[in-house]
């Protein structure tokens, strides 16, 4: 079972296949990672940015009264699904996010 | 209660943005895709309208937005004698399908018979995923379609307002002209990250354009172009997967392709200065482009049948 679950998660990370095999591979590049990170597209930094917040902040807050016992739940609150509305249609431009799956994005 | 009013009113607030906030951003972004999409002229169209001037064409220019900034047409026709035409369009218009019926239609309205040459420069067999992303979208609607997703993000219009909508043009053979519209601002921080997909995706389907472009113009040359990018400092050895790509590609190619020497694959070189690019790492700015094209000419040298005369700079040909 659980080990059904950790190979699912890991199948459904990517929607293609060549990239699922990329990923898996787990190729380690040390401080490559810095000049690759710094090659993306600005739309993209601000996404990675984006959910290193979303992450960090329910560790920061968790005693917060918006945060606390509401795993995730903080983005569900109207004036915050609102503010991620308009950020995500701020940014959505022709030029990104290709057909990456939803656990991929994740 | 003051605890019930503020419960009241945080319940009436929720309410309100429910109800109205979130529908009146969804209904602007409609709108603002409209706008957008209005604005936008198909590139395809651009050479529907210049066919009508082109005549005979000899050799043609197929590809993603890598053939748009980065071969000419006009300095082919110099080089080799010999008519050409771009018919490179942005991101091939999204997908193969939609792609080779905007061939197909192109074809009618010349005489392909008489179409020796053919180049396609694609740059799918080195992103990874992107040849997946390009067959996966097998929809059959019009490129006049609204889609979901504007050409350039709201952000992006708050920035630089509407001047990014000056559109592009193209000259009688159908090159990008480098003028104002053309926004040249490639930094070196912002290089490639070399990357290359599982050579059989890759093969599989350079060899089904193969078999497209000889179905549609049966007496042409096929070459197929790797193109160029920029790396930056990066050291990157890929002569591995050019040389096992290149072995495959051949493999699966069906016999009647070899024995005729009909089809080749041309591994163009990174481009070796920042000076030739453009607003992205495949994207070449004029002498890049030059550059480009210099080298393709010479890859080529052994099937064009014509005398070329290559000059070293972009400067004397201009002359």
């Amino acid at each position: 079972m659980i080990l059904g679950v950790v190979i699912g998660r890991a199948l459904f990370a990517e929607s293609d296949f060549d990239r699922l095999l990329e990923k898996l591979w787990f190729q380690y590049d040390g401080f490559v990672v810095s000049t690759k990170l710094a090659a993306l597209t600005n739309t993209s930094k601000f996404a990675l940015l984006l959910g290193v917040v979303f992450i960090v902040a329910e560790v920061v807050f968790q005693k917060c009264k918006y945060f606390n016992r509401r795993n995730y739940k903080f983005y569900r609150i109207p004036i915050i699904q609102l503010i991620l509305l308009m950020i995500t249609l701020a940014v959505a431009s022709d030029g990104s996010g290709v057909d990456y799956a939803v656990y991929g994005q994740r | 209660m003051a605890l019930e009013l503020t419960m009241l009113s945080m319940v009436n607030a929720n309410r309100f943005i429910r109800v109205s906030a979130i529908p009146l951003v969804i209904v602007a972004y409609a709108v603002f895709l409209l706008i957008d999409n209005a604005n936008d002229f198909p590139p395809a169209e651009i050479h529907m309208q210049s066919i009508k001037n082109i005549g005979r064409v000899d050799g043609l220019l197929f590809g993603g937005s890598n053939a748009v900034y980065g071969l000419s047409a006009e300095s082919l026709s110099y080089f080799t004698g010999v008519r050409w035409y771009n018919l490179s369009v942005t991101n091939e218009l999204g997908s193969p399908k939609r792609y080779k019926n905007f061939i197909k239609d192109f074809s009618t309205r010349i005489d392909r018979m008489k179409v020796r040459y053919v180049v396609y420069s694609s740059l799918l067999p080195y992103e990874i995923g992107m040849i997946a992303a390009f067959k996966s979208d097998n929809s059959e609607k019009n490129i006049k379609d609204l889609e979901i997703k504007p050409n350039i993000s709201v952000l992006q219009y708050i920035r630089h307002g509407w001047q990014q909508k000056i559109p592009q043009r193209r000259n009688s053979y159908g090159d990008l002209v480098f003028d104002e519209s053309v926004n040249c601002d490639f930094s070196e921080k912002s290089h490639a990250e070399p990357q290359a997909v599982r050579e059989d995706s890759a093969v599989d389907f350079l060899v089904d354009m193969v078999a497209f472009f000889t179905s549609v113009f049966p007496y042409a040359s096929i070459q197929i172009v790797l193109p160029s990018e920029y790396y930056g400092g990066l050291s990157f050895d890929d002569s591995k997967y050019k040389q096992t790509l290149r072995t495959k590609f051949y493999g699966f190619l069906p016999e009647k392709y070899l024995t005729s020497n009909t089809v080749k694959i041309i591994f163009q070189p990174p481009f070796p200065s920042i000076a030739q690019v453009c607003n992205t790492h495949f994207h070449a700015n004029e002498d890049g482009r030059f550059w480009r094209t210099r080298n393709l000419v010479e890859s080529m040298s052994d099937t064009l049948q014509q005398q070329i005369s290559i000059p070293s700079s972009s400067a004397a040909w201009r002359r």
